[in-house]
């Protein structure tokens, strides 16, 4: 009777101590906004479908081709909060780029109605787009538009200068990355298969599996070779386990499990393969923004 | 009595081994969380130095165009230069280099350089002819996005400072860690101009 009660504390020990490890990993920082349904996230319903269609698919060949994590997102306000302060917040609580902190990631974050704009730069994004930079590009291709009430080529315009400037930087074409460039299948240049992030994900998940598994049969075992027919307490365990786990992957606050996508097909004018972004939330402070 | 004095022995044992996992556990809490403090408190020196690079630029740009007293840029001057000795001076405490930035963000306050509340130049908003100089725009960018930096830098390293603190100061850590010389980390000031205007808490 005590032997199976000093089992469970133990495993419900050992249960906690993983979800302490899982959630530990994850960001601290708490996206103001629900999670993301695509790249460009148009809460404030000022992108037409034609221009959101086509600069979701920009960022998703950017994504598939280059690893590179780039984010639209406009709101109505920021309810009072600064701009700075609330576009980190979703740049981090969303975990936008790759795990592997080696790829540049980007949110262009607008509030409509308070007139303000902000672009964050992760860290290993600020050598190609340094603050003037960005400030520079804003000033020239967002606010014209903006004050002309133009929303979606202002982000457009200022996205694609952004695309042009790190491409160029980095020697990589942008041929196959916007749309409305020649219609050829986008060519996968930095190695088939799946992102590292999502590999390491998922190896990380099926390594947890197979714990767990082994854990239960054990415990089975030694239940079942003592005898005692103790029903339901084997349930009871199991749904702790596996209650626990995916709590633990949704309660890290980032997109979790899900990877940066497993990209390098689709492309095309599909507009989209939105896998959620790769975790990474690497924003260090960097960028620019403004009025207009 | 031969059979009592091993039970007690093994009570002994049992409880000495209890003991030494428990400090060896909260040691090792300790260690990690102070390696993370450390790491963020790097990144805050870092921004401190890239703040201090640019200074002398801002200052420059600034002064040709808007022309302002020369008292207010050597108080800015002699801040930033306390600043970097502070910095280089193996000796200084986390203390000392905590106060020596609180005493550059005050000077570049008082000079315009920033604005309170805001991490922007307010001096811009005196002298419009500065908004139509691009390269002075693109300037006030790199000063803004270096205090943004600055700010981030300080917020993530105050979290894992009052992580670690929380962590130090609970029983029984806190006999650990003043057993082994485990010192609470301090934190910065709450910032001047944040105090005068009103800001939302970033972590709401």
């Amino acid at each position: 009777m005590t032997k199976p009660r000093i089992f469970q504390i133990g495993v419900g020990a050992l249960v906690l101590l993983i979800t302490a490890i899982v959630s530990t990993s994850g960001q601290t920082a708490q996206s103001p906004l629900p999670p993301p349904t695509g790249y460009v996230n148009d809460y404030a319903n000022v992108i037409d479908r034609a221009t959101k269609q086509q600069l979701e698919t920009t960022l998703a060949n950017l994504d598939q081709q280059q690893k590179i994590q780039f984010s639209v997102v406009t709101v109505d306000t920021t309810g009072g909060r600064e701009i700075f302060d609330y576009s980190l917040a979703v740049a981090r609580g969303w975990g936008i780029g790759s795990k592997d902190a080696q790829k540049p990631s980007l949110l262009l974050l607008v509030a409509i109605k308070d007139h303000k704009y902000f672009t964050q730069v992760s860290r290993h994004l600020e050598g190609d787009l340094p603050d003037g930079l960005v400030g520079q590009i804003q000033r020239e291709r967002l606010v014209p538009a903006f004050r002309s009430g133009d929303y979606g080529r202002g982000l457009t315009d200022t996205i694609n200068e952004y695309i042009t400037t790190v491409a160029s930087k980095n020697g990589f074409s942008t041929d196959a990355i916007f749309p409305a460039g020649t219609k050829r299948p986008p060519e996968v240049k930095s190695g088939p298969g799946s992102s590292p992030a999502g590999v390491f994900g998922a190896v990380f998940l099926i390594f947890l599996v197979v714990i767990v598994g082994a854990i239960v049969v054990i415990i089975a075992r030694i239940r079942g070779g003592r005898g005692g027919p103790r029903g339901g307490g084997g349930g009871w365990l199991t749904w702790l386990l596996v209650s626990s786990l995916l709590n633990s992957g949704r309660g890290s606050g980032s997109s979790g499990w899900s990877g940066g996508g497993f990209g390098g097909l689709g492309g095309g004018t599909s507009g989209g393969g939105f896998g959620g972004f790769g975790g990474g939330g690497d924003f260090g402070g960097g960028g620019a923004g403004g009025s207009w | 009595m031969n059979k009592t004095f091993l039970i007690g022995l093994g009570v002994v044992v049992l409880i000495v081994l209890i003991i030494g996992g428990v400090m060896f556990g909260s040691y090792n809490t300790l260690v990690t969380k102070q390696q993370n403090v450390k790491a963020h408190w790097s990144e805050v020196e870092n921004q401190m130095q890239r703040r201090a690079d640019l200074i002398p630029n801002i200052v420059a740009t600034v002064k040709g165009v808007a022309g302002l007293e020369e008292r207010v840029f050597t108080k800015i001057a002699e801040a930033r230069s306390q600043l970097l000795s502070t910095m280089q001076n193996p000796n200084s405490t986390t203390e000392d280099k905590i106060a020596a930035d609180t005493k550059l963000t005050q000077a570049m306050r008082d000079g315009g350089l920033l604005g309170t509340g805001g991490r922007f130049l307010s001096i811009a908003e005196n002298y419009p002819q500065l908004k139509s100089n691009e390269s002075f725009m693109k300037l006030q960018d790199e000063l803004a996005g270096t205090e943004n930096r600055l700010a981030t830098a300080r917020r993530d390293y105050t979290l894992a400072a009052q992580d670690y603190n929380t962590t130090r100061s609970r029983f029984p850590t806190v006999l650990i860690a003043g057993l082994m010389g485990f010192k609470e980390q301090p934190y910065f000031q709450a910032d001047a101009g944040a105090r005068e205007a009103p800001k939302v808490d970033f972590n709401k």
